[in-house]
């Protein structure tokens, strides 16, 4: 197991947070309540941020989070913190429910009309459910890495630009700069910047997939999430991407779904194990938040057996 | 395989391998049937070619008499007789015509020509396309992107098909009843596009539709993950990477519309000369309407003519088609 032998040791401000809470969730804070006057999100998440930034290293707060596709709930109870500036992995058998809940985080489960959530999603202290939230500003902000990856039929140069364009940058240098600086951040810029003319789709895997990072991170979010975006690579442009990872990590918050688990304890902080509770009587199959921790001890001495049984191999 | 002369032989006979690659263990009859199956799709092929040869040699054939840029842009003759007279002077005296005249006119020289119907074809046909095609397309965008199995949009999508399968002569029947006479517009060579359109609607909205949903949803929620609203993700991203689609999908009903008589037919009404010809609100006449007409006026010279205006229709689709196709290859990324 190898991590970041740069880790401090000290105290760990998220060590409440940090122990198993499925059982017992916060209350959480009737939505919209200490915000009632907030309908310019803008404002209210810079301020909060700012605030947040100061007083503790909290991003996301969830507390009791529930996901329904219609009739049917997906995942149960789910409680955890998001540290900011850390990378965060969600590991766990395949139907457990980490994709739902990381689409979560930047409402992309708005999109698919049965789903359903409930509970609460703090975002700096901001419900994201709250019915004044824009999921369009949440997105904005909150950027998001597919499993497959999927530039644009467009040139390079246009898909980067892309984002910088929607917030309203029309000027050509400054989407120059823009997208010089986003290719750079993610690794590809030397590869690709005597073709930014040139289709995207003419990339490679993993450079379309850095491609995507670098798509997203043109928006300057705050946080980026990652679902399984290896799992279509192979090994080397893996590699590349988990450097990067480790790279984004000093400006953003990156909270990755894997199923690799040597990726997670390759690349993380923080580890987050789901699994599925089969219910005997009727057959469905609900995700649920087993444990989460620092993701040493996730894989050194974690607290629960199912966690242990999995990490080791012995599970499924 | 080697010689095994029993008609049942062992699985493991069958599954062995001759270790030399050069022995071809596909014999007997399964050659024979593959032999026959590429046969008779090669013949299936054959067949179905042979009536749009056919089509095409004839149309050739016969349009090349009178094919010529004057046959293109001279004036309709009025009447049957006219057609009959020109440089006739045994018909000329018969009628009792000025056979004086008819002797000056060289007996090849001057042929009527078909030029209100070529310019008629191109206002009505685009006068129709621009009413359909954007139309269609909305109308496929709010289908595949915002109502998904909404009822409204159920009920559309029904009403489409159901649109589809209207007989083009009851789309000319419900113009010419609703714009023509009720309406009290009178015909002109905006109520057959009107007609023309109608016609069009249906086709481009499914085609469009189903073209929309080749679109990889991938697509859509990268774009939607970067803070993009649903109506710039579809201008952005799903119209573009539609576009060859929904291109050849309008081409394909622009097509069936120009070569359409029966919505024409009640709602043009008749255009001599190309100067008649070149209007919105006047009216007009199309190639289509002209190749019936001519066929069914008797004229000496009308069955070439309408071979001819038939050959013209034909280019003129192609071409239309060609240029669409050339246009949306530039836009497209692959």
């Amino acid at each position: 197991m190898s991590l970041d032998p740069n880790q401090p040791e000290e105290e760990d401000p998220m060590a409440s947070d940090s122990s198993v809470q499925t059982s017992e969730p916060r209350p959480a804070a009737p939505a919209g309540s200490a915000h009632d006057a907030t309908i310019d999100l803008t404002g209210v998440l810079h301020e909060q941020a700012r605030a947040a930034e100061s007083a503790s290293s909290v991003v996301f707060d969830v507390a009791g989070l529930s996901v329904y596709y219609g009739a049917f709930q997906a995942v149960r109870d789910v409680t955890l913190s998001i540290a900011w500036n850390e990378i965060t992995a969600f590991i766990g058998p395949s139907g457990c429910g980490k994709t739902t809940v990381l689409r979560c985080f930047n409402r992309m489960n708005d999109l698919i009309e049965t789903a359903r959530v409930e509970g609460s999603l703090r975002y700096h202290g901001v419900d994201l459910y709250d019915p004044k939230v824009n999921p369009v500003e949440v997105r904005r902000r909150i950027g998001m890495v597919f499993q497959k990856p999927n530039p644009f039929p467009k040139s390079i140069f246009d898909n980067v630009a892309y984002g910088p364009r929607l917030s309203g940058v029309r000027s050509r240098a400054e989407l120059e700069d823009v997208v010089e600086e986003a290719l750079r951040s993610a690794a590809l810029w030397d590869e690709v910047k005597d073709r930014l003319k040139r289709s995207a789709l003419g990339l490679s895997g993993g450079q379309q997939q850095r491609l995507c990072i670098a798509r997203a991170i043109a928006v300057k979010p705050e946080v980026i999430l990652m679902d399984e975006p290896c799992s279509a690579l192979d090994p080397v442009a893996t590699l590349r991407i988990e450097q990067l990872m480790q790279e984004l990590k000093a400006d953003y918050t990156i909270i990755i779904v894997t199923h690799n688990m040597q990726q997670a304890a390759r690349v993380s902080d923080r580890t987050a194990f789901f699994t599925v509770d089969v219910d005997t009587s009727t057959g469905d199959r609900t995700g649920e938040l087993i444990e989460y921790d620092r993701t040493e001890r996730i894989f050194s001495q974690p607290a629960d057996t199912r966690t242990e049984d999995y990490v080791t191999g012995r599970f499924g | 395989m080697t010689a095994t002369t029993t008609e049942r032989r062992s699985a493991a006979g069958r599954l062995a391998v001759p270790t030399d690659v050069r022995v071809a263990t596909v014999t007997g009859r399964r050659l024979a049937r593959n032999r026959v199956a590429t046969g008779a799709m090669g013949l299936a092929f054959l067949v179905a070619a042979l009536p749009l040869l056919f089509v095409a040699f004839t149309v050739v054939g016969k349009a090349t008499n009178v094919m010529g840029w004057s046959f293109l842009t001279r004036d309709i003759p009025t009447t049957a007789a006219a057609t009959e007279l020109q440089g006739n002077c045994a018909a000329a005296s018969k009628y009792g015509g000025d056979t004086a005249a008819c002797k000056k006119v060289p007996a090849a020289a001057p042929r009527p020509g078909i030029g209100p119907a070529v310019v008629g074809t191109l206002i009505t046909t685009g006068l129709a396309a621009l009413l359909a095609i954007p139309l269609g397309i909305l109308a496929a965008v709010y289908l595949n992107e915002y109502g998904r199995a909404r009822p409204l949009a159920r009920l559309v999508r029904f009403m489409t098909d159901v649109m589809v399968g209207v007989p083009s002569i009851v789309m000319g029947i419900f113009v010419y009843a609703l714009w023509v006479v009720t309406m009290g517009q009178g015909r002109s060579a905006l109520a057959a596009s009107i007609a023309l359109a109608c016609l069009m609607l249906p086709i481009v909205v499914r085609s469009s539709e189903e073209m929309l949903k080749l679109v990889p949803n991938a697509l859509r929620e990268g774009s939607a993950a970067l803070g993009s609203r649903t109506w710039k993700t579809t201008l952005r991203v799903v119209l573009p990477t539609a576009l060859p689609g929904l291109v050849s999908g309008a081409m394909l009903a622009v097509a069936r519309a120009a070569g359409e008589t029966a919505p024409v037919l009640f709602t043009i009404g008749a255009a001599a000369t190309v100067r008649q010809a070149t209007t919105v609100t006047g009216q007009s006449t199309t190639l289509s309407f002209q190749i019936y007409n001519l066929i069914t006026n008797g004229g000496r010279l009308s069955p070439q003519m309408a071979w001819g205006a038939a050959f013209t229709l034909i280019v003129l689709v192609l071409a239309l088609t060609l240029i669409a196709r050339a246009v949306s290859a530039r836009f497209m990324m692959r």
